[in-house]
């Protein structure tokens, strides 16, 4: 959703943040001023989050910098809206072909004091499906999107309008979150224009389910489908599965492995494509190992005999980053892409990238 | 027809009266997210309540995931109370909003942060902000290895205990004012040796430890630490601040270091190795399943404390 003229500018939105900024001064600071400070008594928590950037290689040079820029800054702004309602609103700049874009990212009003064991959110939001699409992207424990991800889906995420429900099931013996929601469809993705209304707007529904390992640790399963129709594109249906298993030892993630997988049939299409991704937490250390190995096919692909044609492009991403908190993390890694078609295989790109990334203000909340 | 509708309405409400009336009966669900304060909660809610914790107490507090299987145990509960002072701040804020849970959510009637009646240490006077490392801008959280912080802290508990079940307020004052009285004697049984130690040890500052967990353990005892061998807490020293900080401890003839178990071995065996200041790990939470052994925990703690400041304590 892009915002009105008036803050579209990036530098206009830099100076919305430094003012913004200056509520981030220190508790002490922030103690003397409660007085005056209208903001006291509201519970309002302030998070800045800055994506940098810095890629050599790169053939698609429109959207990627050779030299470090902003890839992305968030602001958001969270707090009970009333004692029923919690309400979030992120704004968000994005480095789209050189220009600085200014954009809402998520503006909702939600609650989980209403109904039991529930969940509920209205507005403009990242859509809950599969692992990825619910994180904003400085969240990832990547730096780029698999291309699976990408094809399917966006760079960052699907955003759009619409309202969300989930719950978590009481009486069962295990963990099960079911979550539905309905968006508005007239996009899929990332978009800055509203497309033609669609024959049935965008819908989901998620199941998630997890496993403890030992005290510390655990695995969590989802299971995903999307659909939307529209008159040119005609029926999109995406099934997914996730997976997410976690390894914590003393202070620290030891493991991470994490996995997607989709098919989607968009129209007559139909493709797969997913991702593994293997991080490890060396001990004692500030630093962490990863290796993201990633696949897509085009089911459909066919000669004009309408012979099937084997095609996989796959990739290959290692990655060394260095987490010096919570708050800051500068991670280098290589990402190669082949292209394989009826046995031949093809370099596409070969990509290093450098990437800093930082969070100001409140605590960032420990997902699972 | 409308017979029908009237007798099934009847037995509806009979149902739902029964339903009403075995709830208003049931215990109730109580988690705290340490094992420490499970162990005061049990003592103070006697049978009225059911307590578990949520964490094992094996784990750092503060580095917890936002687990599926927390939020369904928080989902069915009627009462969660944490440490407060942000040590929760990065999980159970997203717990308690994921379980769909109103009763638990902050300002609820069973959400309570226990430090809130607690005396707290090590509350910054001047501006925090993140360059000094993991600072609690409230203070110290680490109150729950004292036996008597504990026990003030139940003075919190007890508010929302009352808040839930009016009816047990009685029990509650009780239990709390008994469970007081159990901490005070421990303090007072083991009081005598931890300072007949001290005096052995004959050092002003005799023990440092590598995360500043144990100061309200130092406070009851009347031990003074000589510091932390983290120069920022939450953050691991660097290989400049491990030979300054060694160098400085053996010069000021530190008896003994101390960390909790989550503490980085590797880091603390060089300042050991550097400094030749013995180190000993002690738990500094009791675990899930044996939170009734608080006492005896605490005891242990106190034994390795004796040993350290009398010198019997083996390089480890």
């Amino acid at each position: 959703m892009k915002l009105t003229s008036p803050i579209r500018s990036f530098n206009r939105l830099l100076v919305c943040i430094s003012v913004l900024a200056g509520l981030l001064l220190p508790p002490a600071a922030r103690a003397q001023q409660v007085v005056q400070n209208p903001m006291a008594g509201t519970g309002l928590q302030l998070l800045g989050a800055v994506d940098l950037l810095g890629e050599a290689g790169a053939k698609d040079k429109a959207t990627n910098p050779d030299l470090l820029d902003v890839r992305e800054v968030e602001l958001g702004v969270f707090a009970p809206a009333d004692s029923l309602f919690d309400g979030v609103l992120i704004v968000a700049a994005h480095n789209e072909a050189g220009a600085k874009t200014a954009e809402i990212h998520e503006a909702y009003i939600g609650s989980s004091r209403l109904i039991p064991n529930s969940r509920f959110r209205a507005g403009y939001y990242f859509l809950n499906f599969g692992r990825l699409n619910a994180f904003h992207r400085h969240d990832w424990p990547f730096t780029s999107a698999p291309k699976s991800h990408e094809r399917f889906f966006a760079r960052e995420a699907v955003t759009d309008g619409g309202a969300e429900y989930s719950w978590l099931v009481p009486f069962l013996p295990f963990y099960l979150d079911i979550t539905a929601g309905v968006a508005s469809g007239y996009n899929f993705g990332h978009a800055h224009s509203r497309g033609p209304a669609p024959l049935v707007p965008t819908h989901y529904l998620r199941l998630v389910n997890f496993a403890g390992i030992g005290d510390t640790s655990g695995m969590q399963f989802g299971l995903n489908y999307i659909g939307r129709r529209t008159e040119l594109e005609g029926q999109l249906s995406l099934v997914g599965l996730d997976w997410v298993t976690k390894i914590r030892e003393m202070s620290q993630l030891r493991w991470l492995i994490q996995a997607e997988l989709w098919h989607r049939t968009l129209g007559a299409g139909r493709e797969l494509g997913g991702y593994v991704f293997t991080h490890y937490g060396i001990p004692d250390s500030r630093l962490e190992l990863g290796l993201r190995v990633e696949g897509l096919t085009d089911l459909a692909l066919e000669t004009a005999a309408g012979k099937s044609i084997s095609n996989l492009r796959f990739g290959v991403v290692p990655q060394l980053t260095f987490r010096s908190s919570e708050f800051v993390q500068l991670r280098a890694s290589i990402e190669t892409d082949f292209q394989n078609r009826s046995g031949s295989t093809t370099l596409l790109n070969h990509v290093v990238q450098g990437q800093a990334v930082f969070l100001l203000g409140a605590h960032p909340a420990h997902e699972f | 027809m409308k017979r029908y509708v009237q007798k099934s309405l009847i037995f509806a409400l009979f149902v739902a009266s029964l339903a009403g009336a075995t709830e208003s009966q049931a215990k109730l669900k109580l988690f705290t997210t340490l094992p420490d304060l499970a162990f005061l909660a049990a003592q103070v809610a006697g049978d009225r309540a059911d307590v578990e914790a949520l964490l094992s107490g094996t784990e750092n507090p503060h580095f917890v995931d936002a687990r599926p299987d927390l939020i369904r145990k928080a989902a069915g509960a009627d009462i969660v109370c944490a440490v407060g002072l942000e040590l929760e701040a990065g999980w159970l804020p997203r717990v308690l909003q994921k379980s769909g849970n109103a009763k638990i959510q902050t300002g609820g009637a069973g959400f309570c942060e226990l430090a809130r009646s607690v005396t707290i240490l090590q509350r910054p006077t001047g501006p925090v902000d993140r360059s000094m490392g993991d600072v609690h801008p409230g203070g110290n959280p680490h109150f729950w290895i004292s036996p008597l912080a504990l026990a003030e802290s139940g003075k919190a508990l007890l508010q929302v205990l009352e808040k839930n079940d009016p009816e047990g307020k009685t029990t509650y004052e009780k239990n709390l004012a008994d469970f007081q009285e159990r901490m005070n004697r421990l303090v007072n049984e083991l009081r005598p040796g931890v300072t007949a130690a001290l005096k052995k040890a004959a050092v002003s500052k005799p023990v440092i430890e590598y995360h500043q967990e144990f100061v309200y353990l130092f406070s009851l005892y009347g031990i003074e630490s000589y510091g932390s061998i983290e120069e920022r807490p939450g953050v691991p020293p660097s290989a400049q601040r491990l030979g300054q900080v060694a160098l400085q401890s053996k010069a000021a003839k530190v008896v003994f270091a101390l960390s909790a178990p989550y503490a980085p071995l590797s880091l603390i065996h060089k300042f050991t190795e550097l400094s030749g200041i013995p180190h000993a790990t002690v738990a500094t939470s009791t675990r899930r399943e044996q939170f009734k052994d608080y006492e005896k925990l605490h005891r242990e703690v106190v034994e390795t404390l004796i040993r350290g400041l009398d010198g019997t304590l083996s390089h480890r």
